[in-house]
Formats: C-alpha cells, sequence, structure tokens
C-alpha cells in the first residue's frame, strides 16, 4: 500500500482497442479531494481513459491503482467492490428509461444495503432535492430536459456516497447557464462531501473556474503534453498547441 | 472556361466554376467530357485566378483528378497561386486516399466466416457461465429477482400475444384439417382427420407456432431493448455500480417467457383442434361430438407432456440467444436493428434443431418409463 494520498494513481498505462494504440506510458495521479480534469482534442482518448479508471475495459499494459489497490490485477469480486467507490455520470446520463427518477437512484441502494424501502426512498428523495430536483422523483427520465437529466444522473451516481466521481463530458449539450449551475453543484459537493472528482471535458469555462489539475493529452504523441493548475498553464506554457487550446484565439479581429 | 485541345494534350484555363448554383459546375464538367477525345492522354489545367475558397472549382479539380485516374491520364496543374499550390498538390496526390475496394477471394470470406463462428461460440459458452452462476445466486435469494419487471415481461409477451396466437393456430388447424379431408377422405377414413389434428397440433405444430411467433415478439423485443441499453450506456452504468447487467436484466426476462409460452401452448393447441374440427365437420359427414370424441380417445398425456416440454425448452432458448444478441449489439442504430434480426433468425434455427432433437428423444425416453405414448406404443 503506497501514498494513500492519492485517490487514483496510474502508472505506465498503455490503452487501445485492437491492434490500436490510444495511448501509451500515462502516468498520473489524482490526489483525494482534488478536481481533476482530463482535457484534450476530439479523438485523443479522454473517455477511453475513463472506461479504464472505472474498470469497464481492461488495459493493455500497465497499472491502475484505486486508494491504493490495484484494479488491473483484481479478481472480478474485488473489482466489484472497488466499484462501489466509484460515481459516473455518463455523457449520455444513462439513466435507466423504465424506471422514475426516484427508482433510478434506489436502485443501487437497494441492491447493496438492507434499508427498509421508507429509508431507501428518503434517501433518494434527498439525493435529488440536493441535485435541485425535488418534485420530479415520479417522472421518466424521457419526460424531463437535457439538463436535468444530467443532475438526476449525478445524483444517481452519489447515491451510495462514492468516494470517487467521474464525469464524462458534464456540460456537453447543456446551454451556459446549466453548465454553469452543474460546476457550481460539482464544488459544493467536493465542498461539503470532500470527494474527488475526475472530469473528462473540453469546456474551457467550466475547466478554469473548477478545476484544481489538469492533464492535456495529445494525439500526436499518444500521451500528456502538460499538466499542471490550469490557469498556471496558461500563462506560463511554452507550447503552442496548449496555448491555443487554452487560450482559443479569437477568429474575428 | 477555354478548352483547347492540341493533339494529346489537353488545356483548361480562364477556369471558374463559381457562379450561383451547382450549374456551371455542371456545364463545365459536360463540356469536358464532351471535349475530350480518346487521343488525348494529358490534362492541363491554369489554376490562374482560381482561389481556395471556391469549393465549386474545388469540386471541379477534384472530378477531373478521378477522371484522369480512370482513363489513365497525365493530370497536370500550372500557375497555381501560394495559397492554391498545397491544395492543388494535396489533390493530386492523393492518390491512395480512396482505394478502390477489392473483390475478397472466396478463402478469405469462408475464413472469416469461420473465424465470427468461433467467436461467436466462445461468447456464447462465457454467457452461458454467467447465466448459470447467477441462476444459482438467485435460485439461493429469490427475494433479489426482480419480481415486478418479470411480471411485465410476462405481460407483454404473454397476454399481449394470444389473441395472435389464436389466430394464427386456428388457421393451422383449419389447414391441417382441410388437407387431412383431402388426403384421407379419398380412402373414406374420415374420421381419422380428428387423429392427423390433434397429433400434428399438439405434438408438433402448436409449440412451434408458439415458439415462432414469440421468437418474432419477444425475441427481437429483447434484443432491441438490451441493444438500446447498450448505446445509451445504461449497461456500463450498471458495471460501474457493481452490478453485472448480464444477470440483472437476463433472469427477469426468462422466467416471464418460460413461464408464458407453455401456457400459450395449451391455448394454441386447443385453439388448433377446434380448428381442425370446424373443417372437418363442414367438409365430411363427421359430427362434433365424434371428432371430439375421437380426439380424447387419441390423445394420451403423454402429448401433452411432449408438448409443455418443448414449449419450456423453446422458450428458454429464444430467452437466452435473444438476450444474448442484445448484449452483443454494435453500439450504433444499425447495430440494435442487426441484433434484433440476429436474434429472430438464430432463435427460431435453434427451435427448429431443439424440435428435431425432442421428437425424437421424448418417445425414447417415454418408452424407457413404460409410459403410453403415440399409436404405436
Amino acid at each position: 500500500m503506497n501514498n494513500s494520498q492519492n485517490a487514483v494513481e496510474v502508472k505506465d498505462l498503455t490503452i487501445g482497442y485492437g491492434d490500436f494504440i490510444v495511448l501509451k506510458d500515462l502516468n498520473f495521479s489524482v490526489k483525494k479531494g482534488e478536481i481533476f480534469a482530463i482535457l484534450g482534442g476530439s479523438g485523443c482518448g479522454k473517455s477511453t481513459i475513463l472506461k479504464h479508471i472505472i474498470g469497464l475495459h481492461k488495459p493493455k499494459s500497465g497499472e491502475i491503482l484505486v486508494n491504493g489497490k490495484s484494479m488491473v490485477n483484481a479478481t472480478e469480486s474485488e473489482r466489484e467492490k472497488l466499484m462501489l467507490e466509484f460515481g459516473v455520470l455518463y455523457q449520455s446520463s444513462a439513466l435507466f428509461s423504465s424506471l422514475t427518477l426516484e427508482e433510478n437512484i434506489a436502485l443501487p441502494l437497494n441492491e447493496f444495503t438492507d434499508l427498509p424501502p421508507e429509508l431507501i426512498s428518503a434517501l433518494a428523495r434527498t439525493k435529488l432535492s440536493l441535485v435541485n430536483l425535488s418534485g420530479f422523483e415520479g417522472f421518466a427520465p424521457a419526460e424531463i430536459s437535457g439538463g436535468m437529466k444530467k443532475r438526476a444522473g449525478l445524483a444517481r451516481a452519489l447515491a451510495l456516497d462514492p468516494g470517487i466521481l467521474f464525469f464524462d463530458e458534464p456540460s456537453a449539450g447543456l446551454d451556459p447557464i446549466s453548465s454553469a449551475e452543474l460546476d457550481r453543484l460539482i464544488l459544493d459537493l467536493r465542498d461539503t462531501l470532500g470527494t474527488t472528482m475526475i472530469i473528462v471535458t473540453h469546456e474551457l469555462d467550466s475547466i478554469f473556474s473548477i478545476a484544481d489539475h489538469v492533464i492535456i493529452l495529445d494525439k500526436e504523441i499518444k500521451g500528456i503534453t502538460e499538466e499542471g493548475n490550469p490557469l498556471e498553464l496558461r500563462k506560463n506554457t511554452k507550447n503552442s498547441w496548449v496555448k491555443e487550446f487554452l487560450t482559443r484565439s479569437d477568429l474575428r479581429p | 472556361m477555354k478548352i483547347s485541345v492540341n493533339n494529346e494534350k489537353m488545356i483548361i484555363s480562364e477556369l471558374d466554376c463559381s457562379m450561383v448554383g451547382f450549374n456551371a459546375l455542371q456545364v463545365a464538367y459536360e463540356e469536358l467530357i464532351a471535349e475530350i477525345k480518346p487521343a488525348v492522354s494529358c490534362l492541363d489545367i491554369d489554376l490562374t485566378a482560381v482561389n481556395p475558397t471556391d469549393y465549386s472549382t474545388l469540386a471541379f479539380l477534384e472530378a477531373c483528378d478521378t477522371l484522369c485516374r480512370e482513363r489513365k491520364l497525365e493530370f497536370k496543374f500550372n500557375n497555381a497561386s501560394t495559397e492554391m499550390e498545397p491544395i492543388a498538390k494535396s489533390i493530386a496526390e492523393n492518390f491512395n486516399f480512396r482505394p478502390i475496394p477489392k473483390a475478397k477471394s472466396i478463402y478469405l470470406v469462408a475464413g472469416e466466416a469461420t473465424y465470427q463462428l468461433g467467436t461467436d461460440i466462445v461468447k456464447l459458452t462465457s454467457f452461458l457461465d454467467t447465466l448459470a452462476r447467477s441462476s444459482i445466486f438467485y435460485i439461493k435469494n429469490p427475494k433479489k429477482i426482480n419480481w415486478r419487471e418479470t411480471f411485465y415481461y410476462m405481460d407483454s409477451t404473454g397476454a399481449d400475444a394470444v389473441p395472435i396466437v389464436v389466430m394464427i393456430c386456428f388457421l393451422v388447424g383449419v389447414i391441417m384439417g382441410y388437407q387431412g379431408t383431402d388426403a384421407l377422405g379419398s380412402f373414406g377414413l374420415n374420421i381419422y382427420i380428428a387423429d392427423l389434428v390433434a397429433m400434428s397440433i399438439v405434438r408438433e405444430l402448436g409449440p412451434l407456432m408458439v415458439a415462432v411467433i414469440c421468437a418474432g415478439r419477444a425475441g427481437s423485443a429483447f434484443a432491441a431493448e438490451l441493444g438500446t441499453m447498450k448505446v445509451n450506456e445504461e449497461l456500463d452504468a450498471f458495471s460501474t455500480m457493481g452490478l453485472n447487467p448480464q444477470t440483472i436484466l437476463m433472469l427477469p426476462k426468462i422466467i416471464a417467457l418460460m413461464c408464458v409460452m407453455p401456457l400459450l401452448t395449451v391455448i394454441g393447441n386447443v385453439v388448433g383442434i377446434i380448428g381442425g374440427g370446424f373443417t372437418a365437420t363442414l367438409l365430411t359427414d363427421i359430427s362434433g361430438a365424434e371428432f371430439t370424441g375421437r380426439v380424447l380417445d387419441f390423445l394420451v398425456p403423454a402429448n401433452l407432456g411432449e408438448s409443455l416440454v418443448k414449449s419450456v425448452i423453446f422458450a428458454f432458448l429464444i430467452a437466452v440467444i435473444s438476450c444474448f444478441r442484445g448484449f452483443s449489439a454494435d453500439n450504433d442504430a444499425k447495430g440494435v436493428g442487426n441484433a434484433a434480426t440476429a436474434a429472430v433468425v438464430s432463435s427460431i434455427f435453434l427451435v427448429v434443431i431443439a424440435d428435431a432433437c425432442i421428437t425424437i428423444i421424448y418417445p425414447m425416453v417415454m418408452q424407457l418409463f413404460g409410459i403410453t405414448y403415440g399409436v404405436n406404443v
């Protein structure tokens, strides 16, 4: 067990599909309680990294440690136990369409706790009010807007009080106000619950307002070009591609 | 646009396709096609005054390039401005950009198909392993089964299928009766129509017809539902909650179908025999009472047993293979469609194979236990 300061540690990770290598020899670590952002151009493997860390895919080589425990060499049941530490907000929210919002959140609680139904329902309603969705308990996912789906997805990710939350493009498809609301919520959750957050995104505004640490991936070198605090990076980077990425030079004169 | 042909060389100058709409482009291209003679072996284009934002002219150049490749002509640019230089170069150089697909050799096709079949079998085996483990878990913890889902599927695959089962089985009974009248009536053996209808419906056509209907209704629905859940990342969401989606989503479907298909088969059998009786009484001099009496005399409990055994096994096969197809769907709309098709096709295929096996094995088992079965036993 090394360095329990880190919620997630990635060592020499190489990932890919079939013969195609997406990213190679990645090394980074995420401190507990940190908001960690993974940045990069389209198609550089941001979401793929996320899917590897949460254990949906097996890496080609390398090691992923979650709270000091190996994710790669874990047995099926050990991995399932580690996964209980995770909450994931998917790009498409991935709410179960045959269930209401309350049932969506109650599902993991039903599976992993022996709480009586009244308490489970109360917990589910609390989590929904946490994301400002009180009053929508009985709605089906198809009946609410995209922003509300994201928030409901977040409530479900929070159901089991996870230590680490993952966000796959949380603000994709949201208007600026909803996405700012979501950012506010992410900050609040970190401050109140101390949850570690790992965010995959290319929404620059939210990165500068919430992220403590970013890594920037590059498709050409199949790895990390720069890492550090986003504001400092924008000021100090020498890499012209990173500079352009972070400042997004205006096309209009 | 000006075209001049000089022996083997064709020169295009003053190129400008940037008029309103695509008319200018079409006119220029048609003119080129008309002027180009078999003797021409080189096409030379003057790019003076062509600028990189004139997309119609770029499209014209692209089309000329393709034309030259097809006819094996030399393709040249002249007088490109500094902005046009790289674009002209990329048009001329992307020779291998769109390779013409070659027809695959039959050995390659056969090899790939075999490989596909092999991987399918490997995947199906591990899938059955998961199924067996989860069944054991749920037999130990029956409360953990999602009974609400199970009843929902019983309703949608059972109750909702009754009208179509009644209609199809009745018609099949009518057809059997009619065919029987034709064949047996010429020998004056009309009363044996009852035997024929009862035997064929109860032992064979009842379970089979119900299985085909359920493969089409329930099988495709299962595969499409699971495939869509996969596309929506809902299956991933289950996995990251530490739940196995295969276990949690499959069992209600399998239990539901295995419960309702025997019931549907019983309905189908009864209606089918009624259909046969309907034709027999209508077309021959047999009375309804005679027909019923003959059917009841002929059928033994073991026949009904065969019907039920078949339907339970068919239900299991349809549910499992359809869920398997749904889980292994590709992550797009087409993938879901293909999964639904594959679910129905493989379900029916497996059902027919299983039918053949049971038809042969069942009488042997009955004989082993000394149970009366069929006419000759």
